[in-house]
């Protein structure tokens, strides 16, 4: 597993901070999405999504975003692969520690995540590319999309998703980069909170509203 | 055998210094020839490892745990001593050895008490700089309390877990040795023989406790550090596998044992509850500075407490018996470990005690009282916490129940001011020896004579030895001393097992801690806080007829060749059996009081300690004669140049 | 009371182990578990069932480190801030079943029975866990003032006993809270924090060296520290490393 040297924090140190750059991404798509609730025919979110289409610093950000994503996943998988060898025999009976379960389900609210992020890319990021066919004009996309039942219901879980695997990673994150400390550990874990609540319900909203007509 | 104290010319306080100024050294060169065993890791075998390893010379360390930080010096709780008189209060390298020698009963040694005392200092200075985290107060500066037996606080500490933080020190200075490769280190390995060749200890063969393997060992010297023999009583505060096993196999080498009847009970630890009961936890002595120790009053009050009828705080002021306030106004409850032990005891005996019949109050009712509820868990909270997980009750609410118990012994082997026994060569450091605390030992002591020994004495006098040892060359393993104690261990190791197996026909067959647990009831019942002579005479034919049940009845199943935990139980409970009527031997030979040998045929109208200096100022040093032999003794005369000689008195 | 023990049973550290079913009953609830197992040995060599089981312990109250058993799905069993001496059997229900487990984890082998080998902690100690002084020519004790909170913090780091619950309770078999307790300890004080950027690094190269996995922020090493260290330390030897990476003025 050792063709690339890296140390046991250091790889940690890499997911977090890659994991950080993901965080103000999603506070960024966050609020980006909530133009659709505009009731102006998609004036600002389609300028918007034309914006993001054809800037070139925007352009190569994306390729950035996406090497995040892929080094995030792959540190991960990689750390997770090196944990199961840490024990190969593993414990008879269940662990009953008293700790937190967001940290447990991480990896699989990740692969959740990227099963999720792999259907809405087929809806959106897809589409733009050319990759698929669907309605180029995103706000009717959304409109679309979000109207359909089962779609909405499945973002909705999918948003759960996020929030679960955020609520730990935030925290984790700043524990990781050692700032994590008697004096202000606490307010970062309300911070970490408030941030997975604020961004879920920001796109929760959304598909909600787009569903119920807002 | 000839008693060779080696005690320095020179008045006392320069004794160590004229020592140090014209001892022989080893230059740096040839320290790298000379190889030395060190056995145990305990304050005074890891900081002796340590320091010696730092110095240059090749050492091997020796522990039977999986790691050194197990040595059980981790478990002591209040502090160490020191003369620093950061607190002004007039303490002085020269007012703590003397405090050492009377709370020792004037059974120590001069010249070693006041070299403890001068070295103490550089002891916390030491600790400070590997990083010991002692209590501080708020400007930063050192904090210290008091220990019984001192006018002075000269207490260092760190909250209730100072042995555990001084070991850690002294293991992280051993673990930067080993990683220079100055000290290999041994672990899960047990010494069974000591190996002497041309009268010089030459060597140690020792059993590795996971294969069963036996295995040779060869040094220019060897360091003793194992501890006291204190498990020899079953139930005491010392750890399940601390043992006395390598200290004897030396003695039966030759090297005399001296005052093995010193042993120190400690007034302050959790009762006895039960048959299955394998250990007694200390609560540490700090907690009799607020609580207050009594029994009731009235015996059918005891007794209704004993059947259930009556709770504690049912029991009126008037009728509690505050027995150590009543009968040591001038000190109350702080008196020495040894009279607080013998006055529990005594109400105990009387009938009074409540229980299991064997135990007496200690009440923080009063504190509680006075200081409110916070400030007494703010003190003793973590105390009162463990009290509450071993025994389910409340102490903030119904009193503390307490009994004494064996803690520490004060014997040990003999050493002269070098710390080298009778037999060239090997030398013994820490609780091993017995040279500091005479006939008791005060609070706080152990830790300052264990690090004593291990960073500033071996290290001086090994080189004093190991001078003329430079051309002497690699001791070799393969040499016919080697093979016979090797064969030797062996033939005792199979001898335990085929004695076991031969007995498979037999039904009776009872484990090692049957045995163990029937010792220690003999020796705490006839030859433990208080002896006489009946007491100990029943005492010696019932450990004969027990260690004859021993062979006939013992079941150790297994073989040699594996970990096996009964056999390590069973030759340490052998050597037992034999240390067991050296100690009723020395005992019996002993006739006064002092320290924590108390003869109650030697005692005063009101049931103190009667010393006899006349007739037993002298350490008693036994020496061995064979297996089921009476030993021989010789004499060391304490000879008190500067002390005045008082009667102990804390009334 | 009554129990039934499922205890881990292996000969050595080569054999293949499985779980043998001992009933055991009449035992006072204030034995300890240490204690119930003694009972169980002494029955085992009296009736001649089978070798007694092998188990580490040493000074039985809570500091030495020596014992530790995964009872039931938790090192040192069902209580906080114990060691598995310090727990009793009033801590159980009647007629419970109890699953006795030795520490997992790879840089734990199995020596025999609920016997692991620790000495992966002490080697991570010795890469560097120490404070580089040699005896003697050290300055007078009160010649650094330390403020008495940085000493009350690097005592509670220091309270650690070595007893690897982390490491068993950790699901990574990590052992980072081990780690950075003593970092901490010694990084607090002035005396340690000459070294302390060498020291962090020393360290926590020996223990990914060793086998230990990697830390997932789970907590459950602070869960179970029967010393209560708290997962500060953790965040304080993250902070450290970076520090190591990026402040360290050496080649």
């Amino acid at each position: 597993m050792q063709i690339i040297k890296l140390h046991s924090i250091s790889k940690k140190i890499l997911v977090a901070l890659l994991g950080m750059f993901l965080c103000v991404f999603l506070l960024f798509h966050a609020a980006a999405n909530m133009c659709i609730l505009r009731h102006d025919g998609g004036a600002w979110y389609n300028a918007f999504c034309d914006f993001m289409g054809t800037n070139y610093l925007v352009k190569f950000m994306e390729i950035i975003l996406l090497g995040t994503f892929l080094f995030h996943i792959i540190l991960t998988v990689w750390v997770t692969i090196e944990n199961k060898m840490a024990r190969p025999q593993g414990y008879h009976q269940p662990q009953r520690s008293k700790t937190h379960t967001g940290s447990k389900l991480q990896v699989w609210t990740g692969i959740l995540i990227l099963v999720c992020l792999f259907c809405h890319f087929m809806d959106f990021y897809f589409v733009k590319l050319g990759l698929v066919d669907g309605n180029l004009n995103f706000y009717e996309q959304a409109h679309q999309k979000f109207q359909i039942t089962h779609i909405a219901i499945s973002y909705l879980v999918f948003f759960v998703v996020v929030w679960f695997h955020i609520r730990h990673g935030f925290a984790a994150m700043f524990q990781t980069l050692g700032l994590y400390n008697y004096k202000y550990g606490r307010a970062l874990e309300v911070l970490g909170k408030i941030y997975s609540w604020v961004v879920c319900l920001m796109f929760t909203s959304v598909v909600v509203g787009v569903y119920f007509g807002f | 055998m000839k008693l060779d104290s080696k005690i320095p010319a020179g008045p006392l306080a320069e004794k160590w210094t004229n020592y140090k100024a014209s001892q022989k050294l080893v230059n740096p060169a040839n320290k790298r020839k000379l190889d030395i065993i060190v056995v145990g890791t305990g304050l005074a075998g890891a900081s002796a490892a340590a320091s010696l390893g730092a110095l240059g010379f090749n050492v091997d360390i020796f522990c039977i745990q999986d790691s050194p930080r197990r040595a059980h010096s981790i478990a002591a709780q209040g502090g160490i001593n020191a003369a620093k008189n950061y607190q002004n209060d007039g303490d002085s390298v020269e007012r703590l050895f003397r405090d050492t020698i009377k709370g020792g009963d004037y059974r120590a040694r001069e010249a070693n008490v006041y070299r403890l005392a001068e070295v103490s200092n550089a002891i916390i200075d030491q600790c400070v700089a590997q990083g010991v985290p002692f209590a501080r107060d708020y400007g930063g500066l050192l904090d210290n309390r008091s220990f019984g037996g001192a006018q002075v606080s000269r207490t260092f500490y760190a909250k209730g877990q100072t042995g555990q933080q001084l070991l850690l020190g002294a293991y992280g200075a051993l673990s930067r040795e080993i990683n220079r490769g100055t000290v290999k280190l041994h672990t899960r390995c047990e010494m069974m023989d000591l190996v002497v060749v041309d009268g010089r200890a030459r060597g140690i063969i020792t059993r590795d406790l996971v294969t069963g393997q036996l295995q040779r060992y060869a040094a220019h010297a060897v360091v003793l550090a194992t501890g006291g023999y204190g498990n020899i009583y079953y139930l005491s505060t010392n750890a399940m596998n601390s043992n006395g096993s390598a200290a004897l196999v030396c003695h039966r080498k030759g090297a005399a044992f001296a005052n093995p009847c010193y042993v120190q009970i400690h007034p302050t630890c959790i009762p006895v509850h039960g048959d299955y009961q394998s250990k007694l936890t200390l609560m540490s002595e700090s907690l009799r500075n607020d609580g207050r120790i009594w029994v009731p009053k009235k015996k059918e009050d005891a007794e209704a407490i004993r059947a259930g009828k009556l709770k504690p705080t049912d029991i009126t002021e008037e009728d509690r018996d505050y027995y150590l306030e009543r009968r040591y106004p001038a000190f109350g409850n702080l008196v020495p470990r040894d009279v607080a032990s013998r006055a529990a005891k005594e109400r105990c005996d009387a009938g009074y005690g409540v229980g299991t019949g064997y135990a007496v109050y200690l009440d923080f009712a009063d504190a509680i009282k006075r200081l409110g509820k916070d400030a007494v868990e703010q003190k003793y909270g973590n105390l009162f916490q463990m009290y509450q997980k071993i025994t389910d009750e409340n102490p903030y609410e119904t009193p503390m129940m307490i009994y004494p118990a064996i803690h520490y012994t004060m014997g040990g082997l003999w050493v002269d001011y070098e710390l080298q026994t009778t037999i060239p060569g090997l030398f013994a450091a820490g609780e091993a020896n017995f040279s500091d605390h005479g006939a008791n030992r005060l609070g706080a002591s152990a830790l300052m004579q264990g690090l004593a020994d291990g960073y500033f004495v071996l290290p001086y006098t090994l080189q004093n030895y190991l001078a003329d040892q430079i051309n002497v060359g690699k001791i070799s393993t393969e040499t016919k001393e080697f093979e016979e104690a090797e064969n030797n261990v062996k033939n005792r190791l199979e001898r335990l097992m085929n004695n076991s197996k031969l007995q498979t026909a037999n039904s009776k067959l009872k484990t090692v801690d049957y045995f163990h647990k029937h010792l220690g009831k003999i020796m705490w019942e006839y030859c433990g806080m208080a002896r006489n002579t009946e007491s100990l005479a029943k005492a010696k034919n019932l450990v004969s007829e027990l260690e004859n049940e021993f062979w006939k009845e013992v079941n150790i199943p297994g073989s040699q060749n594996e970990m096996n935990p009964e056999l390590e139980k069973a030759y340490r409970l052998e050597d037992y059996f034999e240390l067991a009527q050296l100690i009723i031997d020395d005992a019996m030979h002993r006739e006064e009081s002092c320290g924590g040998h108390f003869r109650t045929e030697h005692q005063t109208e009101d049931g103190e300690t009667l010393r006899d200096d006349e007739k037993f100022m002298y350490v008693a040093a036994w020496d061995y004669q064979g297996h089921g032999k009476p030993e021989t003794m010789e004499k060391e005369p304490l000879n008190y140049e500067y002390i005045q000689i008082a009667m102990r008195n804390y009334k | 009371m009554r129990f039934t023990l499922h205890i881990w049973r292996q000969e050595n550290a080569h054999a293949k182990g499985q779980f043998e079913t001992y009933p055991i009953d009449n035992i006072s609830p204030d034995c300890s578990f240490l204690e119930m197992l003694d009972i169980l040995n002494e029955s085992l060599i009296n009736d001649r069932i089978a070798h007694p089981v092998c188990f580490d312990n040493d000074c039985r109250e809570g500091i030495c480190g020596m014992c530790g058993l995964y009872i039931n799905g938790r090192p040192h069993g069902n209580d906080d801030g114990i060691t598995t001496c310090q727990l009793h059997m009033r801590k159980f229900n009647d007629g419970d079943e109890i699953w006795i487990e030795p520490w997992r984890a790879k840089a734990f082998p199995v020596i025999r029975d609920l016997v692991v080998d620790r000495s992966a902690l002490d080697k991570i100690i010795q890469a560097g866990g120490y404070i580089n002084t040699t005896t003697g020519g050290v300055p007078d004790a009160n010649a650094i003032p330390i403020p008495k909170h940085v000493a009350d913090m690097a005592m509670d780091a220091a309270a650690c006993i070595g007893c690897g619950a982390c490491v068993a309770a950790c699901k990574n078999a990590s052992a980072m809270l081990f780690v950075g307790a003593k970092v901490s300890h010694l990084a607090l004080l002035p005396q340690g924090e000459v070294e302390a950027m060498d020291r962090v690094r020393s360290m926590v190269e020996k223990m990914d060296e060793l086998g230990f996995g990697n830390c997932t922020n789970t907590y459950a090493c602070e869960a179970e520290c029967p010393k209560l260290i708290k997962r500060q330390n953790i965040s304080r030897l993250n902070r450290h490393w970076i520090g190591s990476l990026l402040g360290r003025d050496k080649k």
